[in-house]
């Protein structure tokens, strides 16, 4: 759903994956950081609100940087540009000693036994998401964001500040991402370059492009079928992921606005 | 009557091509004012420089006292300089009041936390916005297709649309491109005394580009004509219907034609 907030203002952006393996190294490193021992101790579970915030606060600043130059591309370009970002940034990490190098970060404190509690991270996440967006898209700034979605000329002739206004949408992305990661980073135990990959950031796409790139429940929506699909197709053993490759084919063909856009039909 | 748009020498080259050379020409405050020539004579390229879409080669563009020729586009358009596009260029997928309630916002600047989390500055604006959109709207005839996505709207529909949405902004200077393009002659008297009443009704200065030579005619008070990108003849309507040089102009098109 991250990368519904660029594409709410028309701009296609990969650096989601980027901002998540950010988000994952703030958390993985402060909680497991020697000299931070003591503020651990001294917060116990706050710790991991904490986490969040700094990852919140780190992901918006360098989305921010990264923002204003890069939301200047257009189109393919920027898709590029963000995708160059999120593969400097790998190679950073390797080679940040606080970051752990090739080797990551092992280790992070998990606040629940069970995995499944981690829905106490991630339902309470996603439920202010969907309010944020929400209230957005029914705002004067989600207007503004649309108008340039389907006319960025126009919409500069009407004095919307374009710029501004795709970075907002921008860095609103990149804070979600960063937290996503900064809950992650406990979940998964262990924090490494591996979880910013380009094929990561292509799976996201995949997943915002069958779901509905217009719509905020497309990302959800994709993501749901894209993961369930190859399980659902386990008992075809070998030609599974081609099954899994067709479906992905017809459903570009038959449903260019996605799965969302089949019931956004259905309604008009 | 003081001078509300004040273009100087105002050229742009495409490379070796000069598609608007030294042009200049004031337009007084509350005239219509229009802008006539054959196609290809360098008028929405004109249009785009003085709403900063298009870079002057050279020149300037005085509105309201200020040289605006290097501003950009947005910040042109929260000056009073609104417009619309030859080719409609809605937001196709929004609703009607929607299109119309966008440049209040840029106007208003709104701020995204204020709209998320409904502050008492942001829920008055969304109000005014709401109100003065939908007032707008109906201005335009189309208070019975309110929440239609703009895109579905008929033709003349949508350039009354158009028009309404650059009214949104509260221009003082507004700049049609042939507003009347593709319409009957029925339709295009309704446009005429459309304008005037707009024009009346909000203190505007409307800037015209037209290819109906009688319309432009009945509308403006002054006349300006471009041919190959130069000002070939300004004036008052009369005046310029007797210009040998815009009747060569139009004539030797009609020829070519």
């Amino acid at each position: 759903m991250s990368l519904y907030f660029p594409l709410m203002t028309g701009q296609l952006s990969l650096a989601s994956i980027g901002f998540y393996s950010l988000g994952g190294y703030v958390a993985a490193i402060m909680g497991t950081h020697p000299e931070l021992a003591p503020l651990r101790e001294a917060l116990g579970f706050f710790m991991y609100p904490l986490e969040w915030l700094v990852a919140l606060a780190a992901s918006m600043l360098l989305g921010l940087a990264l923002g204003y130059p890069a939301l200047r591309l257009r189109g393919i370009y920027l898709a590029l540009a963000t995708i160059a970002f999120v593969q400097i940034l790998g190679v950073v990490v390797l080679n940040l000693p606080i970051a752990g190098g090739a080797i990551g970060i092992f280790g992070i404190p998990q606040p629940f036994e069970d995995r499944l509690a981690y829905v106490w991270f991630f339902g309470p996440l996603l439920a202010l998401t969907v309010f944020f967006l929400w209230r957005l898209e029914r705002s004067g700034t989600g207007r503004l964001f649309f108008s340039i979605r389907e006319d960025e000329l126009a919409a500069r002739a009407m004095g919307v500040n374009v710029t501004g206004r795709k970075v907002q949408a921008f860095v609103l992305g990149c804070a979600l991402a960063g937290v996503v990661g900064a809950m992650s980073a406990p979940l998964l135990n262990t924090w490494n370059a591996r979880q910013g990959t380009f094929d990561a950031a292509v799976a996201c796409l995949a997943y915002v492009l069958i779901g509905g790139a217009r719509s905020k429940w497309g990302a959800l929506l994709g993501a749901a079928l894209l993961v369930s699909l190859p399980e659902v197709l386990r008992p075809l053993k070998d030609s599974r992921m081609i099954l899994n490759g067709l479906v992905l084919v017809l459903a570009c063909v038959y449903m260019p606005q996605g799965i969302a856009g089949l019931f956004a039909r259905r309604k008009s | 009557m003081s001078a509300i748009l004040a273009v100087h020498d105002l050229t742009k080259a495409f490379g070796g091509l000069m598609a608007v050379s030294d042009v200049s020409f004031e337009v007084q405050e509350g005239e219509i004012f229009g802008l006539i020539g054959p196609n290809g004579a360098g008028k929405t390229t004109l249009f785009n420089m003085l709403t900063g879409l298009t870079r002057p080669t050279a020149g300037t563009v005085r509105f309201l006292g200020q040289d605006i020729s290097r501003k950009a586009p947005a910040a042109i358009a929260r000056l009073g300089m609104a417009r619309t596009f030859q080719n409609i260029r809605l937001f196709g997928g929004m609703s009607v009041l929607d299109n119309v309630r966008v440049p209040r916002h840029a106007l208003d600047k709104v701020s995204l936390w204020g709209g998320v989390f409904g502050t008492a500055r942001s829920r008055r604006l969304e109000r005014e916005t709401l109100a003065s959109a939908r007032e707008l709207v109906a201005l335009v005839g189309l208070g019975d297709r309110m929440d239609a996505p703009a895109a579905s709207l008929p033709y003349g529909a949508r350039r009354r649309l158009e028009i309404a949405r650059a009214l949104a902004l509260a221009p003082k200077i507004l700049l049609l491109d042939e507003p009347a393009a593709g319409m009957n002659q029925a339709e295009k008297e309704d446009l005429s005394s459309f304008i005037r009443d707009i024009r009346d009704r909000f203190g505007l200065t409307v800037l015209l580009i037209e290819h109906n030579v009688p319309m432009v005619m009945g509308l403006c008070r002054s006349v300006a004509v471009l041919n190959f990108g130069q000002l070939i003849a300004q004036g008052a309507p009369e005046a310029i219907q007797a210009d040998p040089a815009v009747i060569e102009a139009y004539l030797g098109v009609a020829a070519d034609a």
